[in-house]
């Protein structure tokens, strides 16, 4: 299955994101597995509209979800100037939570198999049987 | 309104009422909460009972409250907590931090 959502560069366009996708993948995840791939989507697409197409009304972030019989792979682009280092696993652990910035980033690094930062686009992967 | 507002037992109940605390009504919440507390009240409880889902940016909103209580030697109680607050709460350690029980009724008995 691969399915893709377009959105406008606006917060008022999460909600959108979120009944999209939690309506495709709610019939074959588990609940645990499902809201960490809302959660971690969410800061990404929070991260694309704010950070990389800075709430332009002319720039657009796709979202893509793509599933096989051993994983769940989310995309998301956006158009802006590309994406900041993402910390590592361990990085992310040792983190403080009550610093205002980058929490997004973190949780999207921990709650993640896999997550693959690559110019305008993060690509997040679940393995379906862990 | 997105929060209701209840004193017992000396304390602050502040209920949040939709089902989701996030970057899109955070900017909302945290002026209502932060007006409760600019209001004098510095023993609160949020009942979470009616949110099933909370992102980085509802974290900062509690964030701000527990920053702010205890800046003033005030009290917050989280209670209600369902799946995934309680996992984000958990994963972040904030679990380890704020003040956590079950139910509304033990919060403000505490």
């Amino acid at each position: 299955m691969r399915i893709t959502l377009e959105i406008e560069s606006s917060i008022s366009e999460i909600p959108k994101v979120y009944d999209w996708l939690k309506e495709a993948i709610e019939p074959f995840v588990d609940s645990t597995l499902q809201n960490r791939i809302l959660l971690v989507t969410q800061e990404m697409v929070t991260n694309a509209i704010i950070h990389g197409n800075k709430e332009s009304a002319e720039k657009r972030v796709k979202i893509s979800l793509a599933t096989n019989r051993n994983e769940i792979v989310v995309d998301i682009e956006d158009e802006g100037d590309g994406l900041p280092p993402f910390p590592t696993k361990e990085e992310a652990q040792d983190m403080d939570y009550m610093e205002e910035n980058g929490r997004g980033i973190k949780l999207a690094v921990m709650l993640s198999d896999q997550v693959i930062r690559e110019n305008n686009r993060v690509t997040l992967i679940y393995y379906r049987n862990t | 309104m997105s929060i209701k507002v209840n004193e017992v037992n000396g304390y602050t109940v502040i209920t949040v009422e939709t089902e989701r605390l996030d970057v899109v009504n955070m900017k909302e919440m945290k002026e209502a909460m932060m007006e409760v507390v600019d209001n004098g009240y510095h023993k609160v409880v949020i009942d979470l009972s009616n949110v099933t889902f909370i992102d980085s940016s509802g974290l900062s909103v509690i964030i701000s409250l527990f920053k702010r209580l205890n800046a003033l030697e005030g009290e917050l109680i989280l209670c209600g907590l369902g799946e995934q607050p309680k996992e984000l709460l958990e994963i972040t350690q904030l679990i380890r931090l704020f003040k956590v029980v079950e139910t509304y009724e033990e919060a403000v008995r505490s």
